[in-house]
């Protein structure tokens, strides 16, 4: 009988590849609620773990559309409707100017939104993990390739989970309390 | 595309561009000029990809290079058909008048816009682009020239452009002309070769070429706009008339619909990521920034000229010609890369492959 309030399985790899292909193998086999940890960005490493960050480019898009009509509508509404005031012989509606700045703030606006759902998409800032507890652990910023797999509702699981990391090869298996 | 047809063609066109010179050969002139301007900056636009690749390497040149090789090869054909209008400088730049009958500007510009210095600056462009073209279709030019070359090249096409588009219609001028002439030929090249030659090529140089096109694309867009707000703040008599005359009837229409064709459609079909991928859609966008890039090209010039009928008649004939005339004179080889890219494409990851692999040697021995 496990300890019930374990997070996950942890399991060590040397090399990217090895990660990957063992992220694969377990999602074969139904795993999904994976983590998996690096000391540098692994190429296709999300994409092996089947994040798909589809709506972010999107949400970015739209952001910057929005931004872009509003500034325009401000100072349309602000230079024609609310303070018409000639300017050097041009006309009111001056569109050259203020497509500038709306292009600025617009493009402002898709790197906010970029930025903000990428930290909120990845959980970020999170000043705490449970992995943290594992000494071990350690290494995922120098050295070490991790893969965590976070507990199912069912206790008994964990014998089962450590096996199947062994038999990937993964090297300091180690349970990861709460 | 055979031998025979293409001779058939050529000779077509070149018979009906004479007889239409016969009656006109004031409006022959601007027909050549406006075909010759078109299709020439397609040309010079891809030695400049080129020696950007000779400066930077990656795998995006060094898959579709013979693309680009085979479209700067065209560049001494294009600098022998330019010749020709040497002759009929008088039918096309207003500042060839009698100098006391032109406005006060333009006289203090005569200096250097004169026919003799004129001339001599139009043959060192051609020389030297004809160098450049034939040091870059090598199969492996050197290196160390591939700087330089780029600069020579940037004044070159700055100071042609300053030459014979811009003065036609001398009162004009525009510091920033020559760098947007640059970005337009470069991305009208880029255009084409994806239009030609996508299929065959990796989906990861794909999404590469893509998105260098998409960089240039928007480069043009900040330099084009950068010179009308400029000219639009400033106002200036000598100056906006030139964007008047373009902004009014339908040159207007022309000049919203190249801008919406060139830039815009093709810039929102190349920003999702996975349809640059895709063959299909990059030669879909290449095809309409083509069109763009022909009607732009169009609104740039024809304002600038009291045309005739017979110019407008003549212009499509021009440009078939000079087509076939290039594709006539390129060769079986560069043919067969710019419309069977296939074989090609492949013999390039080879090359490519070899390429890498002597880098790798030379920079461990």
């Amino acid at each position: 009988m496990s300890n019930p309030d374990l997070y996950g399985v942890l399991g060590r790899f040397e090399h990217p590849d090895a990660l990957l292909e063992a992220i694969a193998e377990l999602r074969k086999a139904g795993h999904s609620r994976l983590e998996a940890f690096s000391p540098y960005p692994v190429e296709g490493l999300s994409r092996a773990l089947g994040e798909r960050s589809r709506w972010l480019t999107v949400a970015a898009l739209v952001g910057a559309l929005l931004t872009a009509l509003a500034t325009y509508g401000m100072i349309w509404y602000s230079a024609v409707i609310d303070y018409p005031y000639v300017v050097g012989g041009k006309p009111l509606h001056s569109w050259p100017p203020f497509l500038l700045l709306a292009f600025v703030l617009a493009i402002l606006a898709a790197v906010l939104v970029a930025l903000v759902g990428m930290l909120m998409g990845n959980r970020l800032p999170r000043l705490y993990h449970p992995a943290f507890n594992v000494a071990a652990f350690s290494r995922a910023s120098d050295d070490g390739f991790f893969i965590l797999i976070r507990l199912e509702r069912n206790p008994e699981d964990v014998e089962r989970l450590r096996r199947r990391l062994d038999d990937l090869h993964a090297l300091d298996i180690q349970e990861v309390p709460a | 595309m055979s031998r025979s047809v293409l001779i058939l063609v050529l000779g077509l066109a070149l018979g009906l561009c004479l007889i239409g010179g016969f009656f006109d050969p004031q409006g022959l002139a601007q027909a050549w000029l406006a075909a010759w301007l078109t299709l020439g900056f397609l040309s010079l636009g891809t030695m400049a990809l080129l020696m950007v690749h000779g400066l930077t390497g990656g795998a995006w040149g060094n898959e579709s290079k013979h693309l680009w090789k085979a479209l700067a090869a065209a560049t001494p054909l294009l600098a022998l058909a330019l010749l020709p209008l040497l002759l009929f400088l008088g039918g096309l730049f207003p500042w060839m008048a009698p100098a006391e009958t032109l406005p006060e500007v333009v006289r203090h510009k005569q200096f250097y816009l004169n026919a003799p210095f004129f001339i001599g600056r139009t043959l060192f462009y051609l020389t030297a682009w004809c160098l450049l073209a034939w040091w870059l279709v090598r199969p492996s030019p050197a290196r160390r020239w591939h700087a330089p070359g780029l600069i020579l090249w940037a004044l070159t096409v700055t100071f042609f452009s300053y030459d014979w588009i811009m003065s036609l219609e001398p009162r004009f001028y525009s510091d920033i002309f020559g760098i947007e002439r640059m970005v337009f030929g470069v991305g009208g090249a880029m255009a084409l070769g994806l239009a030609l030659g996508a299929k065959p090529l990796r989906s990861g140089v794909r999404l590469d070429l893509a998105n260098l096109w998409l960089a240039t694309l928007l480069g043009w867009a900040f330099v084009n706009f950068a010179q009308l707000i400029i000219i639009w703040s400033g106002n200036m008599p000598d100056e906006i008339l030139w964007y008047l005359q373009r902004g009014a009837g339908a040159w207007g229409w022309v000049g919203r619909a190249s801008v919406l064709l060139f830039l815009v459609i093709p810039f929102a079909m190349l920003l999702p990521t996975q349809a640059k991928r895709r063959a299909g859609w990059l030669r879909a966008a290449a095809l309409i920034t083509l069109t763009g890039y022909l009607l732009h090209s169009q609104w740039l010039i024809w304002p600038s000229l009291p045309a005739t009928a017979w110019a407008w008649l003549l212009t499509p004939a021009a440009v078939v010609a000079l087509v076939a005339f290039c594709l006539l004179g390129l060769g079986a080889s560069h043919r067969q890369a710019l419309f069977a890219p296939a074989r090609q494409a492949s013999q390039g990851a080879d090359e490519a492959t070899l390429s890498v692999r002597q880098e790798v040697r030379h920079e461990n021995p």
